[in-house]
């Protein structure tokens, strides 16, 4: 194709490189010829190319400085990235924390005091329903192991379970114009603090408005004050709370005040857990397979 | 790790410069800094992520942030650089997550809490589009033609390409790097509707 103006005319045309003559010219061919209008938007889209080549070009070098970590983690012990230490203890602990307990809960000495499950699901009532029932009366806390060793187990799987939550973050920005948020945010901020005492003074009174959002720090605020029994009934609460954003979330704080009641809350950990890690969409399955597994089942 | 970015203002001179070297130094002691990586490893640990989404979800975060930082939407005064990237990767790895498994109540509503003035999650949508578009546009110029635009693109000089892609002179760079652009022209002036999405961007 003969064209009357090429690349490099276009260029000139873009940085102001055209003689004023020319650039008439220029200007009348772009009236009257299509293609070259097309072409010259074309070379305009070099700047949103070029954008998005540097967006590449920064994702493409920190994939090669991970190879530079790989190559150096590879080599000699002591010219090791001092980058890759960092992660390796959150992977070491977490290791060490599942083959702590899986072993645990797999060695014969230990199982039958243990295992108290009753029999699995049967076949095809992989998801079943939760039951809002009751939690056993009174305040048995939480059971106390036979020895140091279990001790140490359970506080293994208490602190893979335990999930702390930012209430402050989540009631930033929200105004005080009525006085549950002020109630909550309030409770928030002492939570924060470790005023647990004082954040369950203020929430024993809660406004309708924000009464799940009061409930749900409720549940936090027990559960530090170590009343697991207490915290584990406000979160089944929210079991009959349907369209509770707080609903999946809440049945996890069930499970972490759960694990701080072992053994005696093993039957109902175990339902729940299965209940958990058997619904794949539910938020928290992988999580509840992961801590059935370090409990051996 | 170098030692010269001692605070975030030096960091964010450095992005905002013209050297590529600068920048490429000031990313990397951000990838690398191992305050980042700990928190963002315990925190994507804590909902359940593996390592890999860390590294993934910092990979996307750094650039985000970079692209922040350079169309002015960082404000240094509201967070530390090392704070919002922070958050952007858990955010990231929350959005991800989501589109993962359709719906999820939880994600959605810790989504919000997280940074939603941060980073906003179509973000991720429309940097997955425009990774498509970019893949679409470089497929018409070939591997050597990509390599040499992404350094043109960050301000490498014409003789550091030559160095880098084995080219005997700058000039013979300066040619190859035309020959690709003329290239992508033809193509791009061949497909409108592609054009017009590269355009709208």
């Amino acid at each position: 194709m003969n064209r009357q103006y090429d690349f490099e005319d276009m260029e000139d045309y873009l940085s102001g490189n055209m003689a004023a003559s020319d650039k008439i010219a220029f200007e009348k061919a772009l009236e009257e010829d299509p293609e070259l209008v097309v072409r010259l938007e074309a070379l305009r889209a070099e700047v949103q190319l070029g954008k998005l080549l540097r967006h590449q070009h920064i994702l493409d070098k920190m994939k090669e400085w991970d190879e530079e970590e790989d190559l150096q983690r590879g080599g000699s012990a002591d010219s090791g990235s001092f980058q890759y230490r960092k992660w390796i203890p959150y992977a070491v602990a977490a290791s060490v924390l599942a083959l702590v307990a899986v072993g645990v809960f797999l060695s014969p000495g230990e199982t039958d005091s243990l295992t108290v499950s009753g029999p699995a699901p049967p076949p095809g009532t992989t998801t079943p329903s939760l039951q809002v029932d009751t939690l056993p009366s009174g305040e048995p806390v939480k059971s106390p192991p036979t020895d140091d060793n279990l001790r140490e187990k359970y506080e293994n799987l208490s602190r893979f379970a335990f999930r702390e939550d930012n209430f402050e973050l989540r009631l930033m920005g929200a105004g005080d114009k009525n006085k549950s948020v002020g109630i909550c945010k309030k409770a928030a901020e002492l939570y924060g603090i470790g005023d647990y005492g004082g954040a369950l003074a203020l929430l024993s009174n809660p406004d309708s408005d924000s009464l799940t959002e009061c409930m749900y720090l409720r549940g936090y605020v027990l559960y530090k004050m170590k009343k697991y029994n207490q915290a584990e009934a406000v979160f089944r609460k929210f079991r009959t709370m349907e369209f509770s954003d707080r609903k999946f979330d809440a049945l996890w704080g069930e499970v972490f005040c759960m694990t701080e009641q072992l053994p005696a809350s093993r039957p109902r950990l175990i339902e729940l857990l299965r209940f958990m890690a058997a619904d794949e969409e539910h938020p928290y399955s992988e999580r509840a397979a992961r801590l059935l597994t370090m409990m051996g089942e | 790790m170098d030692n010269s970015f001692t605070n975030d203002e030096n960091i964010l001179r450095a992005i905002r410069g013209s050297s590529p070297h600068s920048l490429n130094e000031a990313l990397k002691y951000l990838y690398q800094h191992p305050k980042v990586r700990a928190v963002l490893g315990k925190q994507i640990s804590d909902l359940g992520g593996s390592p890999d989404d860390s590294r993934e979800s910092l990979h996307q975060a750094i650039a985000v942030f970079y692209t922040h930082v350079m169309e002015d939407k960082y404000n240094p005064a509201l967070s530390a650089v090392s704070t919002y990237i922070v958050k952007i990767a858990v955010q990231i790895y929350y959005t991800r997550r989501r589109s993962e498994i359709r719906r999820n109540k939880t994600i959605d509503k810790v989504s919000e809490e997280t940074s939603s003035a941060i980073f906003d999650p179509s973000e991720l949508a429309e940097m997955e589009h425009r990774k498509t578009l970019l893949d679409t546009v470089l497929s018409a110029a070939g591997d050597r033609c990509k390599q040499l635009l992404k350094l043109r693109s960050t301000d490498y000089s014409m003789s550091e390409i030559a160095e880098i892609m084995g080219y005997r002179s700058q000039d013979v760079a300066k040619n190859a790097a035309l020959d690709c652009r003329k290239k992508i022209n033809e193509f791009l002036a061949g497909k409108p509707s592609l054009l017009a999405a590269l355009r709208s961007l």
